[in-house]
């Protein structure tokens, strides 16, 4: 009798079995999902009638051959593991889905993140550029000029990639001045030799303040070593050609080059035409060759022009 | 008496098991346990319906007739599982 009443539990947990995976069928949107689904249909269809047919064996002269219901079985396995390999596939391609939602989340947060790290770079570097200002205009202004020819030279030189780089290192490769005493900084003539010591610390002070900030710091080789010479006799390190870091070779000839057309207390700055021959006299000396080869024909085609003096520049900036 | 068909079935069966596990281990359902519990009630159904013809015949085809009802009882609670774990997700995406 006990058997009976587990044939009946089995035919109705079947059935049931059957009538769902069948709603399943008729629901499911994908194909490879509808698939498996209709082989589970195929198998809960089998033991259904399995187990219907063991339910009404014990009705007299009732029930299949037993032979049938043993092949039915047979036919179970293959179908329920294949239904199985379908609902594998199916998880495997939602876990892939998933994987690439969070690499998608990852990489939208990532980007926030930058535009974020971005927004306090530039505050920053407005910080820094006020404390220049506020100290000497003269310089805030020098700033501005050598990160405009910087830039040029960088373009022209096919560094696109650090161009916001080069133009933020030409900003701030003097801001090492605020540290040098007045007497020296604003001294309306020649400095004497140790004052030109003393003048000559604002690289690395420069590179030390620079370095302090996290966001920055990529910027330090560049304001270290801007006044290094090609044939070693710069400072504050001695180093020689391409051991100077790219950056510090372009900050080098577009500062010189600033530095030498700009008028000062004690002396007027040269014509373009002066500068250009002095650059050229320097070249291989105190510059990258490279670098004025570059820089050259960006003097001679006027795609580079002297920039002016006055406040408006400084004021446009700050804005 | 042990039938053809029935040692057929228990070796496709057991043939069966290494595929089935490894299969198993990569889907991902509701409830996923009570396909495990299901696949054993049929594997324990097959294995019964052999033993029956050499030992304990009552109380073996006890067995296997008890892990039929245990297969299909599991089946339709998963796919019950299944269905309610659909509506839901539609639900929440709708």
């Amino acid at each position: 009798m006990i058997v009976h009443v587990f044939d009946i539990a089995a035919a109705l947990g079947f059935g049931a079995a059957t009538v769902i995976t069948l709603i399943l069928v008729l629901t499911t949107r994908r194909t490879s999902s509808r698939r498996a689904m209709t082989l589970l249909v195929a198998a809960m269809t089998i033991m259904t009638a399995v187990s219907l047919n063991h339910t009404i064996s014990w009705i007299p002269d009732q029930g299949a051959e037993d032979l049938a219901e043993d092949y039915a079985q047979v036919i179970f396995l293959p179908l329920i593991l294949y239904a199985m390999h379908g609902l594998y596939q199916r998880s495997e391609t939602e876990r892939t889905e998933r994987a690439l939602a969070s690499v998608s989340e990852l990489d939208d947060r990532l980007a926030a993140s930058l535009e974020e790290l971005s927004d306090y770079r530039v505050s920053v570097l407005q910080s820094l550029g006020a404390t220049i200002d506020a100290r000497d205009q003269y310089t805030a202004l020098h700033s501005l000029h050598v990160a405009d020819y910087a830039v040029a030279i960088g373009a022209a030189l096919g560094m696109h990639e650090r161009l916001d780089e080069l133009e933020q290192a030409g900003l701030l490769h003097d801001i090492g001045k605020i540290a040098i005493p007045d007497v020296i900084l604003l001294k309306p003539a020649a400095l004497t030799a140790q004052e030109y010591a003393t003048m000559q610390r604002h690289a690395e002070v420069s590179a030390e303040i620079i370095g302090g900030t996290p966001a920055l710091d990529d910027l330090v080789p560049g304001v270290r070593h801007h006044h290094e010479r090609w044939d070693g006799s710069g400072y504050p390190a001695g180093l020689t050609g391409e051991a100077i870091p790219m950056e510090a070779r372009i900050l080098a000839v577009a500062d010189a080059f600033d530095a030498m057309t700009s008028d000062r207390p004690y002396r007027t700055g040269m014509p373009l035409d002066e500068a250009r021959a002095e650059l050229l006299a320097q070249r291989g000396r105190q510059f990258d060759p490279t670098i004025i080869d570059t820089f050259i024909p960006l003097l001679d085609e006027k795609i580079v022009t002297l920039r002016d003096y006055s406040t408006t520049a400084l004021q446009e900036w700050s804005s | 008496m042990t039938q053809q068909s029935e040692i057929i079935t228990l070796v496709l069966s057991v043939a069966f098991i290494p595929v089935a596990i490894w299969t198993y281990r990569g889907i991902s359902l509701p409830h996923k346990p009570l396909l495990a519990w299901a696949l054993g009630a049929m594997f324990g159904g097959y294995a019964a319906t052999v033993i029956e013809g050499f030992i304990a015949p009552i109380l073996f085809n006890y067995v296997e007739h008890l892990a039929y009802a245990i297969a299909g009882v599991c089946f339709a609670t998963l796919g019950v599982a299944v269905l309610r774990s659909r509506v839901n997700t539609e639900g929440e995406n709708a």
